[in-house]
């Protein structure tokens, strides 16, 4: 499991660096996504499954919006990739070579639990509320959220609208 | 009960009633100048009295009149010392004065503001008399800056002529150089004596440090001008000739001279300081009688013949003889005034014409003039029996015969013998031979005004001499015996120099005009003192003030070091932190970079 | 833009605000932040013009940042502490504090943080500008009052101090009137946190006092839409009662004794004493100076002095002004003259 989300780690370090390098948006897009899910896969790769589902089913959504714009909007005849700049490959060596290091610093002192810890997430705990019982404390926690706090989803809601209000708004001109 | 103080104090109220009238106007009326005249002959009778008494029955005297203040253990009293140099000296110098007086009613007739001119001759006077009587150094002080202040305002009368102003300030900046020494020496009393007063300050200690002795040395090397602080007296020669009469002969530059004779009391133990007398005086007598002689203005012969004079009695100083020092002072006074009246007669006759070389045969134009003239050189020279001899001769044969320094007495033998070599030369030009002025002017010497106080001193550069010596007891002991040639020496000296001077006059005076030698152009030149000293010394002073002032201080200090570094600071500062690109990219950087190193600090 | 959008616009701006400051909740408090920064964007960008849209382009950047390091804070404060509620925040925890401070002065616009305030309020319209520096300050500083005592004090001293300076150094070399006022804005924002961690009080009194004179700058300068140096160089003969207030309400904004901004920097400086804080109290003392020189520098070119420029008529001839400006009277005489009243503010206590 620890070398799979190694790997993963790897994929992840490399699709950062395909977006943040500046290609034409539809090679940044697809590495975007292509980040997006291995984030989410590293996530339940810890053993957060809800929030890594979550995560990616939202994400993707967004993304895929992002890509079919971005794919309909590029012109350029000879979009540029990742590899026409000499610093992108030294960009990438290095940072392949920080997350060997990484690895190693991390196997060296056998603790995933220093970098990131997320086991407790998933753990069930005691609910109590007309007679006791045990949820799951992730998935159950959003919803006791809304459940119990109702205004605060008329607030989250009402920032939501805002946020798609705006965007359409500053897109629109005159 | 004796009638000693009160005529010394009627001659002074007599003297100080010219002035003390100002309120009545008095000034302005014509009469004036003859009142002046009146009320110094006046005086000069009356202390003729105090004189005749102390010449009968020897009696010195202090008068304290007036309690003047007390700061902390200092008492300063208006007092006035009587004794052996006051007494003797100020009939002296009202005999003298008195003449002058009557000359100045010939000589500046023609002056609109002659009036202020008497006035201000008085007050040269009364301020000498003041140095000269004073019983403590305040006193002494107050007259000593009294006759500074007068000579600047008298050699500066003609204000006008750039020449005059500058000899006005040559005189008060060399006698401020003088002042120093003197306050120096005061300071020093008053720190270590503490007292002002003469017979405390000799009754205490006669064996001081050479600080205030030297003290006093300077200043009479700036009042007397000795070498060194010399070059002010030629140059006094730009005010009119009564003002340089009275200047040399009885006030203002024997001043100094009487200040070492007055102290001589703590200066005749220190072998350091006579010494050093003796160089400088030697020196100064014969670096001046060197540039008396090829001068061409017949005033600055004689002024040059008053310097070296001055030299000589400093040389006397020198070998602790102040009695024959002072004698030499009153015997001066005489043919020197009557030498300067002489030179303003003839000016004043050739229309204002004072080149030696312009004169020649006024032996038959001008006959009592000639003679004076000729009488007060020989006096100068020290003719025997005339008065210049009675001091003059006692002088050389007391140096010759010390056991002092043989370079100075050559030196001042060398002075002596120059003395006659230049007074030659003025009978020869003058005097002598066809006349070379232009045109026939008006010469006409017949004006009571300028016959009898001329008259009055060719009586006593005749006779002055040999009554005071007669009548004074010398107070040193005088020297008896010596052997014949240095007897004679003086003599021999001065014959030589007449012999010499006439026969060069008479071999040069006919010859071709020769590029000058550098012999003749360091005489000429006064020995290139004032070309050296007045230039580059005051150049270097105003270089270094304007740039430790202007440049050091104002454009560096006060206006670089803070408003400019300031401005510029700021104006860097400002430039740096707004010059913003709009590039949100390197914004970020910063911000990154900022926040690692905040944390950075922190941990 | 349509009424009903700019309605709903400027509400959410007023409510995110407002959300910010009543709540006790990092949630919360976050929405309120996210949807004020959100809703202030069409604001900016209301003049369709590219500067605009590039000052709204570098105000999303820099304040999303600083959202994101805020939701980064307050994820890490709840992972450690367990707790959600504002007052509980672990000061001794290094990183929580410090990204605390770094995200909170990125939204005020302080010193190493501060590239975008200028550029911003230079890119929007005047009233616009004013909103950016007035209103938008108000929720991160509720946000510091609510945990001042949580904060690292060196950082956040430090910070101001460099506000300070660069308020006064920035401000010199500046001929535009926005630039001018944002960079007086950093400095004040840096006199603000200086005082934050001694006495908070003093930080809401001088808030108060540099909204007022903020605001009052701004609509006298929007009369007669001054946006440069020269413009208010012209002033004189068009409306030369602005002109004598302009040069009270500089007076007051830099500082000087009789007037109403004189108050906080008194207090301040003698809190900073008083904590024996003297060195600091001195420099910003001094870095105010510069602050003075350069109202000075527009009071002579407004007030003092007459330009060159072709314009030589006494009066001009005009309508009567268009735009309103309601409160500008009593705004002036509090911010001003209520130096007098100082003993009521010590009631902030």
């Amino acid at each position: 499991m620890v070398y799979a989300i190694f790997l993963l780690s790897i994929i992840l370090v490399l699709s950062f660096m395909s977006f943040s390098s500046k290609p034409s948006p539809i090679y940044g897009g697809v590495g975007l996504i292509i980040s997006g899910a291995v984030g989410c896969s590293i996530i339940m790769g810890f053993g957060v499954s809800f929030m890594g589902l979550m995560v990616f089913l939202i994400y993707l959504g967004g993304m895929l919006v992002v890509f079919g714009y971005t794919t309909a909007m590029a012109t350029e005849e000879y979009p540029e990739t990742w590899g026409s700049s000499i610093v992108i490959w030294g960009a990438l060596l290095s940072g392949i070579l920080m997350e060997l290091l990484l690895m190693v610093w991390l196997l060296e002192h056998d603790g995933m639990e220093v970098a990131v810890g997320f086991n407790k997430l998933e753990s069930w705990i005691m609910f109590m509320d007309k007679g006791f019982s045990i949820i799951r404390e992730d998935s159950l926690g959003v919803s006791a959220l809304y459940n119990y706090v109702n205004w605060f989803m008329v607030a989250a809601g009402w920032a939501l609208f805002v946020s798609v209000l705006i965007v359409i708004e500053v897109i629109r001109g005159k | 009960m004796n009638l000693y103080t009160s005529f010394m104090l009627i001659t002074l109220i007599i003297l100080s009633l010219p002035l003390a009238t100002n309120i009545l106007y008095v000034h302005k009326n014509k009469a004036y100048a003859s009142y002046v005249k009146l009320s110094i002959a006046y005086a000069f009778i009356t202390s003729i009295i105090p004189t005749t008494l102390f010449i009968f029955s020897g009696q010195e005297m202090i008068i304290s009149n007036w309690h003047w203040m007390i700061m902390q253990t200092l008492k300063l009293t208006l007092s006035f010392k009587l004794d052996y140099f006051s007494i003797l000296f100020v009939p002296v110098a009202l005999f003298v004065t008195w003449s002058i007086m009557e000359f100045s009613m010939w000589y500046m007739h023609a002056d609109p503001n002659i009036n202020q001119f008497f006035k201000y001759l008085l007050m040269f006077l009364i301020t000498m008399l003041i140095l000269v009587t004073a019983n403590n150094l305040f006193q002494l002080f107050i007259g000593w800056e009294g006759v500074g202040i007068m000579s600047f305002l008298l050699i500066g009368w003609w204000y006008g002529r750039t020449d005059a102003n500058t000899a006005a300030l040559q005189a008060i900046l060399y006698n401020r150089i003088g002042d120093i020494g003197f306050i120096l020496t005061m300071a020093w009393f008053l720190m270590y004596s503490n007292t002002w007063e003469f017979q405390q300050l000799f009754m205490l200690d006669n064996n001081l440090d050479m600080l205030p002795l030297v003290g006093l040395l300077v200043a009479a090397t700036g009042k007397s001008a000795q070498f060194g602080l010399h070059p002010w007296l030629p140059s006094a020669m730009e005010g009119p000739t009564p003002v340089s009469a009275l200047l040399h002969s009885s006030t203002m530059v024997v001043a100094g001279i009487f200040l070492l004779i007055r102290f001589h009391p703590l200066m005749e133990n220190n072998n350091n300081i006579q010494t050093l007398m003796l160089c400088l005086g030697a020196i100064t007598t014969l670096f001046t009688a060197i540039c008396a002689l090829t001068q061409n203005d017949i005033k600055k012969i004689v002024a040059f013949s008053t310097s070296s004079q001055l030299g000589l009695m400093m040389v006397t100083m020198g070998i602790n003889q102040p009695y024959l020092a002072f004698l030499h002072i009153c015997n001066h006074a005489f043919f020197k005034a009557m030498l300067f009246m002489c030179s303003g007669s003839i000016i004043h006759s050739l229309n204002d014409e004072q080149d030696i070389r312009k004169m020649g045969g006024l032996f038959k134009a001008m006959p009592f003039t000639s003679s004076s003239l000729i009488i007060g050189s020989l006096a100068l020279t020290g003719m025997p029996f005339l008065t210049g001899f009675y001091s003059k001769d006692l002088i050389i044969e007391s140096t010759s015969t010390s056991n002092t320094n043989a370079w100075a007495l050559l030196i001042t033998l060398i002075a002596t013998s120059l003395t006659a070599v230049y007074s030659t030369r003025i009978i020869f030009y003058v005097l002598l031979g066809q006349p070379r002025f232009i045109s026939m002017p008006i010469i006409n010497e017949n004006n009571p005004l300028l016959i009898n106080p001329i008259k009055r001193l060719v009586i006593g550069s005749i006779f002055a001499g040999f009554f005071l010596s007669f009548n004074i007891l010398p107070m040193n002991t005088p020297q008896m015996t010596m052997p014949t040639y240095l007897k004679l020496m003086a003599m021999a000296v001065t014959l030589l120099g007449f012999v010499l001077a006439m026969e060069l006059n008479i071999m040069t005076n006919n010859l071709k005009l020769k590029i000058p030698s550098s012999t003749f152009k360091f005489s000429n030149m006064l020995g290139f003192f004032p070309t050296t000293m007045h230039r580059p010394i005051p150049l270097l002073n105003l270089y270094m003030g304007q740039n430790t002032a202007s440049s050091l201080l104002d454009l560096t200090w006060l206006e670089k070091t803070m408003p400019k570094i300031m401005s510029k600071t700021q104006m860097t500062l400002s430039t740096t932190i707004s010059n913003q690109k709009g590039l949100i990219k390197l914004y970020f950087m910063s911000f990154i970079a900022s926040a690692l190193m905040m944390f950075l600090l922190i941990s | 833009m349509k009424l009903p959008i700019l309605t709903i616009v400027m509400t959410t701006i007023f409510t995110g605000t407002m959300l910010t400051m009543i709540s006790s909740h990092w949630l919360l408090i976050w929405i309120g932040l996210e949807i004020n920064m959100l809703s202030i964007i069409p604001i900016l960008t209301k003049n369709q013009k590219p500067r605009s849209t590039e000052a709204a382009t570098k105000y999303f950047l820099t304040q999303a940042t600083a959202s994101m390091l805020l939701m980064f804070t307050i994820v890490f404060n709840a992972m450690h502490s367990g707790q959600w509620t504002t007052t509980n925040i672990d000061p001794n925890n290094m990183i929580v504090s410090l990204t605390m401070i770094i995200a909170l002065t990125m939204k005020l616009g302080m010193t190493p943080f501060h590239f975008w305030v200028p550029e911003v309020t230079q890119g929007v319209s005047l009233m616009t500008g004013m909103l950016l520096l007035t209103w938008q300050k108000l929720a991160p500083i509720s946000i510091m009052m609510q945990m001042f005592t949580s904060i690292n004090s060196i950082i956040l001293l430090l910070i101001a101090l460099m506000s300070v300076l660069v308020g006064g150094w920035g401000g010199l070399n500046q001929t535009q009137l926005r630039k001018i006022l944002a960079y007086s804005s950093i400095a004040h924002m840096g006199w603000m946190m200086a005082i934050l961690t001694f006495c908070p009080s003093l930080t809401m009194l001088n808030l108060l006092i540099y909204l007022m004179l903020t605001i009052i700058m701004f609509t006298m300068l929007n009369m007669n839409t001054n946006t440069t140096t020269l413009t208010l160089s012209n002033l004189w003969n068009k409306s030369p009662t602005i002109t004598m207030m302009i040069l009270i309400s500089l007076l007051s904004l830099g500082g000087l004794p009789p007037l109403t901004g004189f108050l906080p920097k008194w207090v301040i400086i003698q809190e900073l004493t008083k904590n024996n804080n003297i060195a600091m109290a001195t420099v910003m003392a001094i870095m105010a100076l510069l602050n003075l020189y350069f109202y000075m520098r527009l009071i002579y070119s407004t007030s003092l002095t007459l330009f060159p420029t072709p314009n030589n008529i006494k009066m001009k001839w005009q309508f009567q002004p268009k735009k309103r400006s309601l409160f500008l009277s009593p705004l002036i005489i509090l911010s001003t003259l209520t130096l007098p009243l100082s003993p009521v503010f010590s009631t902030l206590n």
